[in-house]
């Protein structure tokens, strides 16, 4: 792939970027340098808080007046350091264009989508609004967004975010830019959509000849696209090189280290045992949820669902978002009403449309996905956890509140006494996840739902957070719902997987045996859509037809 | 009405006299024959409608549409109508015309402010188109007092129904325009009899409904005149050397009492009452100090009926209150004290008094409530003691009538009180046409105000006009007369 | 759902809403003690109890009272509110001429109050004056009551400065005299609602600020000022337009101490007086109009909000 005869695009030298945060400087990239050539797509790889981000967002200039840039920025000759603005204004979505995380919120909500995408055009062009509107439907079409017609009319908030990605993509190559910058362009995403994007971008790629500046944690989305790779941490290089290099052979430690943390389905499938107690703590039959729409018109998000977790079972519930596989976590903890049929829970019995069709259930707990909205952030960590105890002890007398036992299970989770006092803020991501988790653990639920409890965590922590749960959950022999929509690690955690699709299960049995002989098409769907770290498999997985 | 402009139409053209830009303090809606409708409404309908009298400045029954009039006795009235009289409209007006107003005034269900002094209406005799007779059922030396009354003006056939508009009048002004809300414009009727020595093109009333914006008005020039000056605004009014403010004492303020229970039924307590209460106090409260203490009855200044004597009842004196209420045998009195929030200084009076009777030893309790509410309560009698406001709209002694009668049958009168014996005297001096042999039998009912105190009059209020020092020729009528004699006033000024 | 559904939906809703304030103030304005005749014929004259029976025949006040609320209600039906007490004119003519005195008022107020309150809250984002402007003066205004800020006005402007009559109406056909006599009162009245509005537009701003698509729009290439206009102060008008509603609501309470000050015939000091004397048809009919407004404002700001933000509509 790599032809050193290649035009240069960007050439990037000792980039340096200084934050002001309140009256000290910040460093937060230092003398970074690299280059990406014509057609080339460059990955830079890194945890949040390496730099990778900010380096994205220097290139355009889009790091608002606390931030210094200095260096060298070279695209095509012109040196875009210092900023001039007028001159930037002219390149940005012309020349060089970038494409966000959320294309949720990367879209203004209040316009069609049809007319951001013209008037992004009409900014750059001479077009009339006609002929604006014209090549926007072109685009649309070329990114492929289903019923472009339709979609043109309606707002953001309309589509679905893999739709809306393929929007920003359009908006991204409506001027033919020479660069394109890709900030976790699919982290947001749901893999099978994921792999539908970064096919996009590869084609659309090789048809316009533009070059690509992709910014990602993943290495599987690493391994699927990337020529060259850089490996950033804490504002500087790790090391650099060309993606398969970099897979096979890995120089420096940190690389290793991130490698190796990468949940992947192939080596990690059955390291558990499949270790079930005949004892069934918690029992779906036939329960079916509606979510009121304002016009009468429900949605059905759980359909019939059949489901048994017996006593010190880790069960995965995969699924794209949107199939219900968090309203099932829910109806266990009895925060959702349902309308049909029976929960069994500890042999308490919940049936649809009685009077406690939605009743909190004191021996479940929950770990929830964004561990920073789940604290309250004015309330110190101990007082945190000794509130989750006393109010579970109004159904369990027998739980200890002494600051001892807090203490005692905050170092159970690897938290030192010391944060017992400190408030939400001045904890780390991982260090936040662990106070949910010992926020569940205290109360000893028989039952823990974990909902996508590390997807908000770098790949490392991850990692860590993961060791940890398995650990605790094997020590205390809860039993466990884990929800997650990510396949490898559903493999990693636990002994049984039950597959989700639009409210229903649509296949579920030993991780084993869902891993490597699925039944339905839509399991192997999905496992197909993940992409492994390994640039050689994932190249050799793509020229299969389809 | 729904246009915003109507209120002026074309520009009155500047005469002799000028135009007379009024700053009212009341809204007017429709005129209508017969009902009062408040002190606004009286000065506008004298100066469009006119009576068979009027009162001079000096309060002074004089001819108006009647040439000439002659009380035969105090209970047969003979009146003499000018010549060619006729409405704004040109209709003419003679004894028939007068004959049907006086008939719809003297039907209750009409609503008619006058209907007590027609209650009593035998018959209305037209010898002539010329003449009228009115023969009553009793004597009432006051009947001429009424028939200057501001609603007592003569009105053509179409205004004599319930609800119709009476715009057209015999007035010395005409309407020309009327802005709902706003204000009223008037220029000069050449079908006044009088018009010769009108010397106002016309008046312009506009509405300041709100005592310091109609004060502000004023002072800042964009009128030449208002009425109701506030008190709490005399000395900014005076200050300014080109503005005049014409004071007088007017009407008064009294305390009523309900004599259908203990302690008020007994006529000690409320000879103590009479002795506790310090006038001076409540002028200052509640006037600003502007206003005449009352420590008898109050008396119209131009009426040869009141005698000097009857203003000297009571004194202020807490020892000898305590000393009645000791003799009555009451100790560590609790009462109710009725006011109203509605206006300041009714409250402010209550306040004073609420200081008084604490003096004295009793305590009262003020219900402050809205206007309505106070006018509900104190028609029903739901009050121990309460403060009123008294405007008589007749000069001789004959008002002390109303005011004794006791509630519900008079509302100006304490509840529950029987006045029979007042009233019995006051009936006698009316029959009586000579003044000083009326006077000692009025006197007789005063002496029993002053014993039985039915109520008890405790200040008269200062009633002011203010006006540029260009108005010339305009005078505020002392006393009573002030709400219903200063609007024939009107037409003697000019601006110069 | 769609706009049109929607609207008709909001008006229904308000129409029996009206209704339903209809025949609450019905009850509770006959039910206070007080009664119309005996209010009116206060202080002067000599009135006789078969007077005021009379009257009170006259006025329909000897019906009992669920004839008189059927009736009531079927004259409504008609736009009729009855004839005034006070002022023996048809109550609707009385409110008509003083509803358009209090609209002007409330509209140029509003519409003034408002559009200074989006300026200077868009204005103190981006510099140190309008920011000290905002911050500093806006808690002073918003803590001078109206009537304050009036009898100071007419002290200064007029009694001292003589630049603008003390107060009154001038009729539309001299609309300088119109005009300069309106500029005192929707001063007073605009000046606390600029406060509020500059200050809700400048935290909405700020907040909008920062959302992402404000990034995409300049990582886009639109101009800053383009950028602020199409990206940030039109989303952030979404909260602006609660609070205009909310504020045009208070308005109309507002007016009334200002049509005192200022001595306009508005609605607001005409309903004041009414109740002081009782005087049922022009409470009813006053009511019936202010509760329409109120409903109206409120219903044209739900449809404000589906044209802000597309998303309201469809909820």
């Amino acid at each position: 792939m790599s032809d050193a005869a290649r035009e240069t695009v960007l050439s990037v030298r000792d980039l340096s970027i200084d934050f002001l945060a309140g009256r000290t400087r910040k460093s937060i990239v230092r003398t970074l340098s690299f280059d990406i050539a014509q057609r080339e797509t460059l990955a830079i790889v890194g945890e949040s808080g390496s730099g990778k981000s900010v380096t994205a967002l220097s290139l355009l200039g889009l790091l608002g007046p606390r931030a210094t840039v200095s260096g060298e920025i070279d695209f095509l000759g012109r040196n875009l350091l210092p900023y001039d603005f007028h001159h930037l204004t002219k390149l940005r979505g012309n020349e060089v264009s970038i494409i966000f995380q959320e294309p949720m919120s990367a879209l203004n909500p209040v316009y069609k989508v049809g007319q951001q995408l013209t008037d992004v055009i009409r900014n750059h062009t001479q077009l009339s609004v006609d002929q604006a509107r014209e090549h926007a439907m072109e685009l649309l079409r070329k990114v492929r967004l289903p019923t472009p017609k339709t979609k043109f009319a309606q707002y953001p908030f309309e589509l679905s975010g893999g739709q809306l990605q393929r929007v920003m993509i359009a908006m991204a190559i409506a001027c033919r830019p020479r660069l394109l910058i890709a900030d976790e362009p699919t982290t947001a995403l749901d893999v099978t959509v994921q792999a539908q994007i970064l096919d996009l971008l590869r084609e659309l790629q090789s048809e316009m000849g533009m070059s690509i500046l992709f910014i990602t944690h993943d290495f599987g989305v690493v391994a699927d696209i990337a020529d060259r790779v850089l490996v950033m941490r804490n504002g500087e290089k790790v090391e650099s090189g060309t993606a398969v290099d970099l897979f096979t052979d890995p120089k420096e430690d940190y690389t290793r280290e991130l490698l190796s943390a990468v949940p992947s389905l192939d080596r990690r499938v059955g390291n558990r045992a499949v270790q079930t107690g005949t004892d069934t703590v918690l029992q779906f039959r036939s329960v079916g949820v509606t979510f009121a729409g304002r016009r009468g018109d429900g949605i059905r998000a759980l359909d019939g669902i059949d489901l048994s977790i017996h006593r010190g079972e880790v069960v995965a519930l995969v699924g794209e978002s949107g199939s219900g596989k968090s309203t099932v976590g829910n109806v266990a903890a009895g925060l959702v009403r349902i309308d049909g049929g029976q929960v069994v829970l500890d042999g308490t019995v919940r049936q649809g449309n009685g009077a406690d069709a939605s009743r909190h259930s004191p021996g479940v707990s929950m770990v929830f996905q964004d561990a920073n909205a789940s604290l309250n952030p004015r309330m110190r960590i101990g007082a945190t956890l000794r509130a989750a105890l006393k109010w579970a002890r109004r159904s369990k007398p027998e739980l200890e509140t002494s600051d001892e036992y807090i203490k005692r299970i905050m170092a159970e989770v690897g938290l030192g006494a010391d944060l017992f006092n400190r408030f939400p803020h001045e904890l780390s991501g991982g260090q936040k996840q662990r106070v949910g988790i010992a926020r569940a653990l205290s109360v000893k639920p028989s039952l823990v739902v974990a909902d996508e409890p590390t997807s908000a965590l770098d790949v490392s922590v991850q990692k860590t957070v993961l060791d940890l749960f398995g650990k605790l959950q094997r020590e205390h022999g809860f039993a466990c719902i884990f929800i997650t929509h990510d396949l490898s690690l559903a493999s990693n955690i636990s002994s049984r997987v039950v597959v989700m699709y639009r409210g229903r299960i649509v296949e579920q049995g030993p991780t084993r045996r869902i891993l490597t002989a699925p039944s339905d098409p839509y399991t192997r769907a999905l496992l197909d859509s993940i992409p492994q770290p390994d640039p050689v498999l994932q190249r050799a997985r793509r020229t299969q037809p389809a | 009405m729904l246009s915003l402009g109507a209120r002026v139409g074309p520009a009155i053209a500047q005469g002799a006299g000028g135009t007379l830009v009024f700053g009212l303090s009341a809204n007017v809606g429709n005129l209508v024959y017969g009902p009062s409708r408040g002190a606004a409404q009286f000065i506008v309908n004298q100066q469009i409608h006119r009576g068979l009298v009027k009162f001079d400045e000096n309060g002074t029954i004089v001819p108006a549409l009647a040439e000439s009039f002659e009380a035969v006795d105090p209970s047969n009235y003979r009146f003499t109508l000018r010549d060619g009289l006729s409405f704004h409209d040109g209709s003419p007006i003679d004894s028939a015309t007068v004959k049907a107003s006086l008939e719809y005034l003297a039907d209750k269900s009409t609503g008619a402010a006058i209907y007590s002094a027609l209650s009593t209406l035998a018959s209305i005799e037209t010898p002539d188109a010329k003449t009228v007779v009115v023969k009553l059922s009793k004597p009432n030396a006051s009947f001429l007092d009424y028939m200057a009354d501001p609603n007592a003006g003569i009105a053509p056939a179409a205004a004599l129904a319930p609800g119709a508009a009476n715009w057209i009048g015999a007035g010395p002004f005409k309407l020309q325009a009327n802005d709902s809300g706003v204000g009223l414009t008037l220029v000069k009727a050449d079908t006044y009899y009088d018009k010769d020595s009108v010397a106002l093109e016309g008046v312009r009333f506009i509405f300041y409904p709100d005592s310091s914006a109609r004060t502000n008005a004023l002072l800042a020039g964009d009128v030449d005149m208002i009425d109701f000056v506030g008190w709490e605004d005399f000395e900014r009014v005076e200050a300014d050397s080109n503005l005049v403010l014409d004071a007088v004492p007017g009407p008064f303020v009294y305390t009523m009492f309900n004599v259908e229970k203990a302690p008020f039924d007994n006529p000690k307590v409320r000879q103590a009452i009479a002795h506790a209460i310090n006038r001076d106090n409540v002028v200052a409260a509640a006037f600003y100090g502007h206003g005449e203490p009352l420590y008898g009855v109050p008396m119209s200044p131009g009426n040869g009926r009141f005698d000097p004597k009857m203003g000297d009842l009571w004194e202020y004196s807490p020892e000898k209150a305590r000393a009645l209420l000791k003799e009555a045998g009451v100790d560590g009195l609790k009462v109710s004290l009725l006011t109203s929030s509605t206006y300041s200084f009714f409250r402010d009076m209550a306040l004073s008094m609420q200081a008084d009777l604490k003096e004295v030893g009793i305590e009262a309790e003020l219900d402050a409530p809205d206007w309505a509410t106070y006018t509900a309560s104190k028609n029903g009698g739901k009050y121990d003691l309460a403060v009123a406001g008294g405007a008589p709209s007749v000069t001789g002694p004959v008002y002390l009538q109303a005011y004794s009668i006791g509630g519900p049958a008079s509302s100006f009168g304490s509840y529950g009180y029987d006045a029979s014996e007042i009233v019995a005297h006051i009936q006698a001096g009316e029959a009586i046409t000579d003044d000083a042999a009326a006077r000692t039998e009025y006197m007789k009912a005063v002496e029993v105000i002053r014993d039985e105190v039915p109520f008890l009059p405790v200040a008269q209020r200062s009633q002011a006009f203010a006006y540029k020092n260009t108005v010339k020729g305009f005078k505020n009528v002392s006393g009573f007369l002030s709400i219903t004699g200063t609007g024939y006033m009107i037409e003697k000024a000019k601006v110069e | 759902m769609e706009l049109t559904t929607y609207s008709a939906k909001r008006l229904a809703i308000g129409l029996v809403m009206v209704v339903c304030v209809q025949v609450i103030i019905f009850l509770a304005v006959q039910v206070v003690p007080g009664d119309p005749v005996e209010a009116m014929m206060s202080e002067t004259g000599n009135i006789s109890p078969e007077i005021v029976a009379a009257l009170r025949e006259q006025f329909g006040l000897d019906q009992p009272l669920p004839v008189r609320l059927l009736e009531h209600m079927r004259e409504l039906f008609m736009l009729d509110f009855g004839t005034s007490f006070q002022y023996s004119q048809p109550a609707a003519a009385i409110i008509g001429s003083r509803l358009l005195v209090s609209l002007e008022l409330v509209v140029l107020s509003a519409f003034f109050g408002i559009a200074a309150g989006i300026f200077f809250g868009s204005w103190s984002v981006q510099t140190r004056i309008g920011n000290w402007l905002v911050s500093a003066l806006g808690p002073i205004i918003l803590s001078v009551p109206g009537y304050v800020a009036g009898s100071f006005f007419v002290l200064a402007l007029s009694l001292w400065l003589g630049w603008l009559p003390a107060g009154g109406m001038a009729p539309i056909s001299d609309p300088v005299e119109h005009l300069r006599r309106l500029v005192l009162p929707v001063l007073t009245l605009s000046l606390p609602i600029a406060a509020t509005i500059a200050k809700v537009t400048r935290y909405s701003i700020l907040e909008v600020r920062n959302q992402d698509w404000v990034r995409t729009s300049r990582a886009y290439g639109f101009s800053a000022r383009r950028t602020f206009r199409r990206d940030i102060l039109r989303n952030a008008l979404t909260p602006v337009l609660t609070v205009s509603a909310l504020e045009l609501g208070g308005l109309i309470g507002a007016t009334v101490l200002v049509e005192r000050v200022f001595n306009l015939p508005g609605l607001g000091s005409l309903l004041v007086s009414a109740v002081s004397v009782r005087d049922y048809p022009l409470i009813q009919g006053a009511v019936f109009v202010i509760s329409a407004f109120y409903i109206a404002i409120n219903i044209a700001a739900d449809i404000g909000y589906g044209f802000l933000d597309p998303r309201a509509a469809r909820r």
